[in-house]
């Protein structure tokens, strides 16, 4: 049927690609020139995590599982930002940093360095370490649960003795750390649940991504993963709770306009098909 | 090389040391016994660091070998991935990863181009959506339906306006996906269990290479 015969309907259930994507491109783009302050309501999750993070005291000691990815750290990278600076801001609270995603060193970099910890009094090897990459999955964080100092060879990733770190005479293995942060690139989360969360108890909060929060329902609902922060949303919530509104929140608008113009176009493209299949019939 | 080689030993080597971890895991053992098993864990994260290393020299040589006999469409893209993989090879091992240099082309070259190809992901389902979501009958209506509500309720305006569809996304969420996703979960753990079985008894060929 040529383009002059098609219906209204017709027409509309067979948009060419090219205008989908330029309205599209509209929804994302206008929103975050001109923020519409669209309010955002704060989801339990994103509140326990918060209260978590919020009811740590001088001494306790945070694992940081840090597995970024470079292909999704523009969502994870809003939620691991927002965290690390709430657990740098606690008085006395430590960070114990590793990974078993390849990428994650140099966004530990990037995390660390941009929020300077000496503006929060915290300094390397007294509140910090970092401890790099660990090839192996499920055996690295087992090996690192078990006895961290055997499993690093007793040096963290810039060669410094453990020994030498006063924060290291302190924490060895998983029952040490008050709890365990895990930034999830894909389903690392489950690897550090295995080995970490189920065989010794420790409380396991996520910054997974949000397409991966559906598998992880199961394991939320049984209290195996404490909390999480779901995606993008989840990050900006975690802003709000903060009150310190940031890019997490800035993107919040495109967000649910584009969700709102994906929902127009399923309806329009169904309302279409079916009166378009009614005038054929 | 003889199957005892190839096949029998490895197998071997597999079963014993499934079986002594195995045993260490669920059972109370003796300080030795878990400190040899500590060992054997440390030495497996050993060799995975080294495995990584075999993967840099697969990459090496099967590239190598396009360009090398100019394999039509592909041999220019080899040549391009070795050089970025030199690049950062030299730069990482000369400067070290936590360098700004370093720093400065993960940020500028890498993270742009990976950053890339997954928005292009969300960018081109949104045409796919419009163009399959549609309900032909009751099955496709009913993922229809789900994935509209699922949108709707994982916008935050929409919780905020229409706390209803943040309702029905979380029901969807937390009962009809939640037990799919279980059933998945426990079928995929018992296929595991027998995969283990069948490894530590020598007799799964995939873990051996096939």
């Amino acid at each position: 049927m040529s383009n002059e015969n098609q219906t209204i309907w017709e027409k509309l259930s067979n948009l060419p690609e090219q205008y989908i994507y330029l309205v599209l491109a509209l929804t994302l783009i206008v929103p975050l020139l001109n923020p519409l302050g669209l309010p955002i309501p704060i989801s339990f999750e994103s509140r326990n995590f918060y209260n978590a993070i919020e009811a740590l005291e001088p001494g306790d000691v945070v694992f940081f599982a840090f597995d970024a990815g470079s292909m999704t750290w523009m969502e994870q990278g809003l939620g691991a930002e927002v965290v690390m600076k709430h657990i740098l801001s606690k008085p006395g609270v430590k960070i114990v940093g590793a990974t078993i995603g390849p990428e994650g060193p140099m966004f530990w970099e990037q995390t660390i360095n941009k929020f300077d910890p000496s503006r929060f009094d915290k300094t390397y090897g007294d509140d910090i370490v970092w401890l790099g990459f660990f090839a192996g999955g499920e055996t690295s964080a087992a090996a690192l649960a078990r006895d961290i100092k055997d499993a690093t060879a007793g040096v963290d990733y810039y060669g410094n003795s453990l020994d030498g770190l006063a924060l290291m005479d302190d924490v060895n293995s998983a029952v040490d750390f008050k709890m365990l942060v895990c930034l999830s690139w894909g389903g690392t989360w489950s690897t550090w649940m295995n080995q970490w969360q189920m065989p010794y108890g420790i409380e396991e909060y996520v910054i997974p991504l949000a397409g991966v929060v559906a598998e992880m329902r199961p394991y939320i609902q049984s209290g195996q993963i404490s909390s999480i922060i779901n995606g993008a949303r989840g990050a900006a919530e975690y802003e709000l709770l903060r009150s310190e509104p940031g890019r997490a929140v800035a993107g919040m608008d495109a967000q649910s306009i584009g969700h709102i113009y994906v929902a127009i176009l399923i309806i329009v493209g169904n309302i279409a098909a079916q009166l378009s299949r009614g005038r054929r019939t | 090389m003889s199957n005892v080689l190839r096949r029998t030993i490895p197998a071997v080597i597999l079963a014993v040391v499934g079986i002594l971890m195995f045993v260490e895991f669920f059972f109370v053992t003796p300080p030795a016994y878990i400190n040899a098993m500590k060992d054997l864990q440390n030495a497996t994260v050993i060799i995975a660091a080294f495995a990584m290393g075999i993967g840099a020299v697969n990459l090496l040589l099967t590239h190598g070998s396009f360009i090398m006999k100019r394999e039509p469409d592909q041999w220019y893209y080899s040549l391009w991935l070795l050089v970025v993989m030199g690049i950062f090879v030299v730069l990482g091992i000369g400067t070290g990863t936590d360098t700004e240099t370093y720093q400065f082309f993960f940020q500028n070259f890498f993270m742009p181009v990976d950053m890339t190809l997954y928005s292009l992901i969300g960018w081109l389902i949104v045409y796919a959506i419009y163009l399959t979501f549609r309900a032909r009958n009751s099955e496709t209506t009913i993922l229809l339906l789900v994935a509209f509500f699922a949108l709707l309720g994982n916008a935050p305006i929409s919780g905020a306006v229409f706390p209803v569809l943040t309702d029905i996304k979380s029901w969807l969420a937390a009962v009809p996906n939640t037990a799919s996703v279980r059933g998945f979960n426990i079928a995929m753990a018992l296929g595991a269990i027998v995969v283990g079985l069948r490894t530590l008894a020598g007799r799964e060929r995939a873990a051996l290479g096939g």
